[in-house]
C-alpha cells in the first residue's frame, strides 16, 4: 500500500469516526441541555382531548377543578349500596351507572376517578336529594326514577365546579352518552353480563 | 423500523462492520497488509467506536408516531385548498401502515399557539421539542403544495425526526409531481412523500383497498371545505364538503373526514357512525375506520361494540399501543380485569416510556390483590416521572392495598421527588 493510499484510508476512517461519534451524542435541546426522557403526565382517556377545552374554559373559575387537575384525581364519595347505580364487585371495585357517569366526567377533565366511602374527603358526594331554597345550587341532579326520585351530586363551596358538572352532564346527555350508559345498566342488564 | 436519515450511512457502516465477509472485512485485510501501524490502530479505534455506537443507536422502532401538518400561510386560495386536501389524504393513507400511528392535526393544534406553525416551518427547535414532548411524536412533518398545472404539483415538507435517544434531525423534502388524473396525483404525492421519509415504507400492495377520488371537482371542493373549516368557517366548509359528496358519493377520504369531524367537533356520534359504517360496508378491512368506530362507540358509552372493533384492529395493527390502551380501559370498565392487565402490558411492550400506563397497571394490580406486581409497576412509574405520580400515588384510593405494606412506604420514600 502506498503512503498516499494509507493517508486516504486514514482520512476516511477519521471522517467515519466523526460520524459515529455524532451518532453517540446524547439528545439535547437547542441550548445544549439534555432533553428529558419522554414521559406523559396526564391520563389520556378516550374523551380527554374531545371536550376538555370546552369544559375547562367553563370551569376556569373553579378552585376545585384546579385542584382536581393538579392532583390528577376526581374523588367522589358514593354510597355504593344500590346495584346498577353503584355497588362493589368481588375485587371491591365500584361499578354502576353513577361510576360510569363520573368516569366520563373524569375523562373530560383528563384525570382519574377515585370512588371512596361516604364521609371521606371528596370533591363531590352522592347520591343526595336535591335541596330547595338556599344552597340548592350546590346540588346537581343526574338521575331520576320513580323508586329513587331525583338524585343529585352534592358539591360544597364551589358554585363554579357545580356549574361545570352541570355542563358535563348536559354534554353527556346531548351527545347521547348519558342515555347509552343508562341503557347499559338499566335496560340491557348488568354491564358485567353484557356479552362481548 | 429505525431512523436512517442522517444515521443511514452510520447504520449501514455498523452493519457492514459486524458482518464477516462484507467489505469491512476486506478493508481490514487491506489494512493488515498495508504499511501503516497507525492505520491499523485507527481502524481498531473506529471499529470499537462502531461497536459502542451500536449500543447507543436506537433499537429499530417498532412503532413510529407521526404528525402531519399543513402550512398554508402565504399561499393563494386555490393552493391552500390543494395543500389541505393533499395532506389530509396523505395522512389518511399513511396511518394505515401497521407500524405508524398518526396524530390528528386537530389534536396537534390543541397544543399549538397561533404562530407555532410558522415557527415549525422556520425550524424553531424549541417548538419541535415542545410538540414532541406533548404528543410523543417521533416524526413531525409540515407541508405545503402548489399547483403548477393540471394534475401537477410542487410539494415541500419540513421534517423533524425525534427518535428516542437521538438528536433532533431535520430535513427538507421537495418534489414535483406530474400525474394523469386527480387520483394519480394523490397517489404520486403520497408515494413521493413516503419515499423520502425513511421511517415510512410502502410495501407492495399498499394501495389495495385504499380508494382515491378521481373526480377533479370533488377533490377541489374537499380542499375548499377543509380550508374553510380550518379557518373557522364551519358552515361554508360543511357546505363545500356536502357538494363534494354529491360529486363523488364513494369518496372514502371525505366520508372518513366527516366521520371524525362529527364525532370530535360536533359530538354528533350518530352522524359520525353513519359515515364510518358506510365506509366499512364498502371495505370491511379498512382498519383506520374500524379504529374510529371503536373510538366513537367508546365515546358513546357502547363498550361492547367498541371492544369488538378495537380487537379487530389490534390484529391488523398490533404495534399501535393506543389500541391496547383503549382495550385496557374498556375491559376495566366492563369488569374484565385480567384482560385489562394483559392489554396494559401489551401497550407497555410497545411503548415502555408511557408513565400513566405503568401507573394505571399498578392501580389495577393493586385492586386485584397482586401487590408484588403493583409495587413493581408503581416503581417503574415513579422512576419515569415521580414529580407527577408521587403525589397522585400518595392519595390514590386504588392503591389502598399497597399502603398497608412497608414496601410501599419504602418505595415512596426512595422515590420522593
Amino acid at each position: 500500500m502506498s503512503v498516499n493510499h494509507a493517508r486516504k484510508i486514514l482520512l476516511a476512517i477519521a471522517l467515519a469516526a466523526l460520524c459515529f461519534s455524532a451518532a453517540c451524542e446524547k439528545p439535547s435541546k437547542p441550548g445544549g441541555e439534555p432533553v428529558a426522557e419522554v414521559a406523559d403526565s396526564t391520563f389520556r382517556g378516550a374523551g380527554a382531548n374531545v371536550a376538555t377545552r370546552e369544559i375547562l374554559e367553563a370551569g376556569a373559575r373553579s378552585s376545585t377543578l384546579a385542584e382536581i387537575r393538579d392532583s390528577g384525581l376526581l374523588i367522589a364519595a358514593l354510597e355504593c349500596e344500590t346495584p346498577q347505580l353503584c355497588s362493589r364487585n368481588d375485587y371491591g371495585v365500584a361499578m354502576g351507572f353513577e361510576v360510569d357517569l363520573l368516569k366520563q366526567a373524569a375523562q373530560l377533565f383528563g384525570v382519574k376517578l377515585n370512588v371512596v366511602q361516604p364521609g371521606t374527603r371528596a370533591h363531590l358526594d352522592g347520591p343526595a336529594s336535591p335541596e330547595n331554597g338556599p344552597g340548592a345550587s350546590t346540588t346537581r341532579p343526574y338521575f331520576y326514577s320513580v323508586e329513587t326520585g331525583w338524585l343529585s351530586f352534592r358539591i360544597e363551596n364551589d358554585p363554579a365546579f357545580a356549574a361545570t358538572m352541570d355542563l358535563v352532564i348536559r354534554h353527556l346527555y346531548e351527545t347521547g352518552t348519558y342515555q347509552q350508559l343508562y341503557n347499559n345498566w338499566f335496560v340491557n342488564g348488568n354491564m358485567g353480563e353484557t356479552a362481548l | 423500523m429505525h431512523f436512517s436519515l442522517g444515521t443511514g450511512i452510520i447504520e449501514k457502516g455498523v452493519n457492514e462492520m459486524k458482518t464477516p465477509g462484507k467489505p469491512a472485512g476486506n478493508i481490514l485485510m487491506k489494512l493488515k497488509s498495508g504499511n501503516g501501524t497507525l492505520v491499523r490502530r485507527a481502524a481498531a479505534a473506529v471499529i470499537f467506536a462502531c461497536l459502542l455506537c451500536s449500543c447507543c443507536l436506537a433499537e429499530p422502532l417498532r412503532n413510529v408516531t407521526m404528525i402531519l401538518l399543513s402550512n398554508t400561510s402565504g399561499l393563494p386560495e386555490s393552493d391552500r385548498a390543494l395543500t389541505r386536501a393533499l395532506d389530509t389524504v396523505a395522512a389518511m393513507k399513511l396511518e394505515t401502515l401497521p407500524n405508524l400511528g398518526l396524530i390528528r392535526e386537530s389534536e396537534a393544534e390543541m397544543y399549538m399557539a397561533p404562530g407555532d406553525f410558522e415557527k415549525l416551518w422556520n425550524g424553531d427547535r424549541s417548538a419541535v421539542a415542545e410538540l414532541h414532548e406533548k404528543l410523543y411524536a417521533n416524526v413531525i412533518a409540515i407541508g405545503r403544495h402548489r399547483s403548477s398545472g393540471k394534475w401537477k404539483t410542487s410539494s415541500e415538507y419540513r421534517v423533524y425526526y425525534v427518535p428516542p435517544d437521538e438528536v433532533v434531525r431535520t430535513a427538507q423534502v421537495k418534489f414535483d409531481v406530474s400525474a394523469s388524473g386527480t387520483g394519480d396525483m394523490q397517489r404520486k404525492v403520497v408515494e413521493s412523500l413516503a419515499g423520502r421519509l425513511p421511517p415510512v415504507e410502502l410495501a407492495a400492495g399498499f394501495w389495495k383497498g385504499l380508494g382515491l377520488t378521481d373526480s377533479d371537482k370533488a377533490f377541489q371542493l374537499f380542499g375548499e371545505g377543509l380550508e374553510n373549516i380550518s379557518s373557522g368557517r364551519e358552515d361554508a366548509g360543511l357546505a363545500a364538503l356536502g357538494r363534494a359528496e354529491k360529486e363523488d358519493p364513494g369518496f372514502r377520504d371525505l366520508q372518513f373526514y366527516l366521520g371524525k369531524y362529527y364525532a370530535t367537533a360536533q359530538y354528533n356520534y350518530e352522524r359520525s357512525l353513519y359515515y364510518l359504517k358506510t365506509i366499512i360496508e364498502n371495505n370491511p378491512d379498512d382498519c383506520s375506520v374500524r379504529y374510529w368506530l371503536g373510538f366513537v362507540y367508546r365515546l358513546k358509552g357502547e363498550y361492547a361494540p367498541a371492544v369488538r372493533e378495537f380487537e379487530k384492529v389490534s390484529k391488523i395493527k398490533p404495534a399501535q399501543y393506543d389500541i391496547h390502551l383503549h382495550l385496557a380501559e374498556l375491559y376495566s370498565d366492563l369488569g374484565d380485569f385480567d384482560k385489562a392487565v394483559a392489554s396494559y402490558k401489551s401497550a407497555l411492550e410497545i411503548a415502555p416510556q408511557l408513565v400513566s400506563v405503568w401507573y394505571s397497571l399498578a392501580c389495577l394490580q393493586s385492586l386485584m390483590g397482586d401487590t408484588k406486581g403493583a409495587l413493581a409497576s408503581l416503581r417503574r412509574a415513579l422512576e419515569l416521572n415521580a414529580e407527577i405520580f408521587h403525589g397522585i400515588a400518595s392519595s390514590d384510593a386504588d392503591l389502598k392495598a399497597l399502603r398497608e405494606l412497608s414496601g410501599f412506604h419504602e418505595l415512596m420514600e426512595e422515590m420522593k421527588p
